[in-house]
């Protein structure tokens, strides 16, 4: 409904207490510490924005021994899908041997990262480096998994009586290749034809 | 156990399951005596609902059984029931009348413009008469009527339409919107609802256990959704398939939608459907218009308009309302045809009654196309009697006869451009996501820090949970992204957010400022019982 609707704001009368619309400039940034957050957009995509107060990039730089125009600001994106640890769900970063190193600018908080593809695990660290190499991470965000873009090969299925996952359980090997997928081949055609652009650069500021 | 079998042949061999989903964004502005995009539910309530309610009505009273399953969410409920809201569409109905009746004269002897302005008149009457006299200005109550006779099935949403995936980030946010979005609608219909319409179709791997947890039995999702599911789901999306909590799912069809939805292909891009852009607010004389367009002078739609698509280019013929409800029926009698072939071909190498999920925006029908829902009639008409391969079935009667299915991990996907997220996160909108974060966690530590608190407490807790609600609205970010009324939607994303924060640092500083918490509480009225514990 709202997609292309008529009614432009400005028509909209303006509201006469300032302060109960304000812009979003007016609200405040979230002020909750070191962190950055991952999201995955689309098989190919992810977003990360974060937040490192000043003190938390000073300590970085005296560690470092650096000044700011001489250190690097970078993300690492961590395939970590073959990295999770069983029991706690955790990633083995230690044993993650090629992160991807994403140059950012100093005063960005967030970034458009290509991913390496669909159903992947990822995480990625937000770092200081200084030239020789050495570096310093100031926050790791959470886990995030891109999503399918192709259907599975047929595999065994599993059917049930009843929702909850509570009901009797049948297991049967995978199906032939039925009738009914003989001439639906369109389905899939149709769904690869809504592909996320192919165009687009490896990664990217979204407003810079 | 069994596996799926065939049915008996005396049953017909497919079904149908069509889905209309009603959504509107809260917009409600007691502040202003006229507010511009308050026009947003009066255009729809004219132009869908009251249609749509008259369909209802006309195969009920022929006795044509029919199944339709409607989604309407916790915000256009709300308005639909919201008193001063009935009071302003009863006052722009009322307009429109006085318009229409200076419309007849002005028109006078001016065929075909002539006739049509007489239709309008007709219309905005009947409309007076239906939201007035028929219903009481209870839509809510109608649509229940409907429900309640057996053949409209009723979904809830999220809360606020809040875009899921992208608030995943806090579990208990998402399942405070689908906790609120479910207790809403058992409050407004005073039954649970039957299904749980996904905004957007917005889906991410872990929403089907909040789902399946807050009572959910069956949500609907975009093709791949289900099609990408692991492992492979042996009928595509003909069939339901089960989650590992349990909640069912559906998949959307491709083709049924490509028909209705397509720009290219779809039948409300026919040139003698009614022009949507060309409206007497904008052409007639200014000094004429006037009084029916915003207060301020800014010209805006009427829903009075005369020309027809006729082609790609500004020049437009007059509007033939005749052969327009010749071409939809025309159009219901393609579309029943060619999902009688479509189940025809599917059901013998399924062994089992495939089903064809066919969701669309409610709005689509009449507000956007026009004669959307004369077609909408005709297909149901056509599918009762003009065919015996299938039949109109709601989404629930499938899972009472699909007791068996697959087990699958859905894929996340939504049914917006590419499929994914894209939409609610690019660079109009992705400045939303840090703050929306942080306040749903903000939100849960000061529900976790309450303790026992006083009347007072509570309530400021309870509005600083509504405003949140309102600022996680996906329609927000969509407008962001569409850049129609973008400013208007940044307002109310800044606009939501300030309040909450002001309502959380007045809980924590205990000076909790009570005539300022009642201002909000009558401004932003939205759910009445919300309790701030559904974050616990």
């Amino acid at each position: 409904m709202t997609d292309d609707a008529p009614n432009g704001v400005e028509n909209a009368p303006d509201t006469p207490e300032g302060k109960d619309f304000p812009q979003a400039e007016d609200v405040g940034n979230t002020y909750r510490g070191d962190y950055i957050v991952l999201m995955p957009r689309d098989p190919e995509w992810l977003h990360a924005y974060w937040e490192i107060p000043a003190e938390g990039v000073e300590n970085a730089l005296a560690e470092l021994g650096v000044a700011a125009d001489e250190a690097e600001f970078q993300l690492r994106l961590h395939n970590v899908t073959d990295l999770i640890e069983s029991g706690s769900g955790r990633p083995r970063l230690e044993d993650s041997d090629a992160p991807v190193t994403i140059k950012v600018d100093a005063a960005a908080d967030h970034w458009y990262i290509k991913a390496g593809g669909a159903e992947q695990i990822y995480c990625v660290e937000y770092a200081i480096a200084a030239p020789d190499g050495r570096s310093v991470q100031l926050a790791l965000s959470n886990l995030a998994t891109t999503p399918a873009d192709e259907a599975a090969e047929p595999t065994e299925e599993t059917w049930v009586t009843a929702q909850a996952g509570q009901g009797e359980v049948t297991t049967t090997p995978p199906s032939e290749e039925t009738k009914w997928m003989e001439g639906h081949e369109h389905l899939h055609e149709a769904l690869s034809s809504a592909a996320p652009d192919e165009t687009a650069e490896d990664s990217s500021p979204s407003d810079e | 156990m069994k596996l799926p079998s065939s049915r008996a042949r005396s049953t017909p061999r497919g079904r149908l399951a069509l889905i209309l989903h009603a959504h509107l964004p809260f917009v409600r502005h007691p502040e202003h005596d006229v507010f511009l995009e308050e026009n947003w539910l009066f255009e729809a309530i004219t132009e869908t609902y009251l249609p749509l309610l008259g369909v209802c009505e006309r195969l009920t009273a022929d006795r044509v059984p029919f199944r339709l399953t409607l989604s309407i969410t916790p915000p256009l409920a709300t308005m639909l029931g919201d008193g001063l809201l009935q009071e302003r569409y009863a006052r722009r109905l009322g307009q429109l009348i006085e318009l229409a009746r200076k419309e007849v004269d002005r028109t006078l002897n001016d065929a075909p413009f002539d006739r049509l302005a007489r239709m309008y008149l007709t219309r905005f009457i009947e409309c007076e008469r239906m939201f007035n006299e028929w219903y009481g200005r209870d839509l809510l109550g109608a649509f229940r009527k409907f429900r309640d006779l057996g053949s409209l099935e009723l979904m809830t949403s999220s809360a606020t339409h809040a875009y899921l995936p992208l608030l995943a980030t806090n579990p208990r946010a998402v399942r405070a919107q689908v906790a609120v979005g479910v207790r809403e609608h058992a409050r407004l219909f005073g039954r649970e609802p039957a299904g749980f319409w996904l905004p957007e179709c917005g889906y991410e791997p872990g929403l089907d256990s909040i789902l399946a947890g807050c009572g959910v039995r069956y949500s609907i999702l975009e093709a791949h959704g289900v099609a990408y599911a692991r492992p492979r789901p042996k009928f595509g999306v003909y069939a339901p398939v089960f989650c590992p909590s349990g909640l069912a799912v559906f998949g959307r069809d491709i083709e049924s939608s490509r028909q209705v939805w397509s720009a290219i292909e779809g039948y409300p891009g026919d040139h003698h459907y009614r022009e949507f852009y060309r409206d007497a607010g904008y052409d007639l004389d200014y000094d004429y218009i006037r009084p029916y367009v915003h207060p301020d002078g800014d010209r805006t739609f009427t829903g009075i308009k005369y020309h027809r698509i006729t082609g790609p280019d500004r020049h437009k013929e007059p509007y033939d309302p005749i052969l327009a409800h010749k071409k939809a029926d025309e159009h219901a009698a393609d579309f029943v045809s060619n999902r009688a072939r479509q189940l025809a071909h599917l059901e013998p190498g399924m062994g089992r009654r495939p089903v064809i999920v066919a969701p669309y925006d409610a709005e689509l029908f009449g507000h956007w196309w026009y004669e959307g829902p004369d077609w909408l009639e005709f297909v149901l008409r056509r599918s009762a009697a003009g065919q015996d391969v299938f039949e109109t079935v709601t989404l629930s009667e499938c899972l009472d006869e699909d007791e068996v299915n697959q087990l699958v991990e859905p894929c996340a996907s939504s049914w917006g451009w590419k499929g994914y997220h894209e939409i609610w996160l690019e660079e109009s909108n992705d400045w939303i996501y840090p703050r929306l974060h942080a306040a749903a966690d903000r939100m849960c530590e000061m529900v976790d820090g309450a303790g026992a608190p006083g009347a007072l407490e509570r309530r400021a807790l309870n509005q600083a949970a509504r405003e949140l609600m309102l600022a996680q609205s996906s329609d927000w970010a969509f407008i962001m992204k569409t850049g129609t009324a973008a400013e208007y939607a940044v307002k109310r994303t800044a606009g939501h957010l300030d309040r909450f924060t002001a309502l959380c640092d007045e809980v924590g500083d205990g000076r909790i400022d009570e005539a300022r918490l009642a201002d909000l509480e009558s401004r932003d009225n939205i759910f009445p019982e919300m309790d701030y514990r559904v974050y616990a």
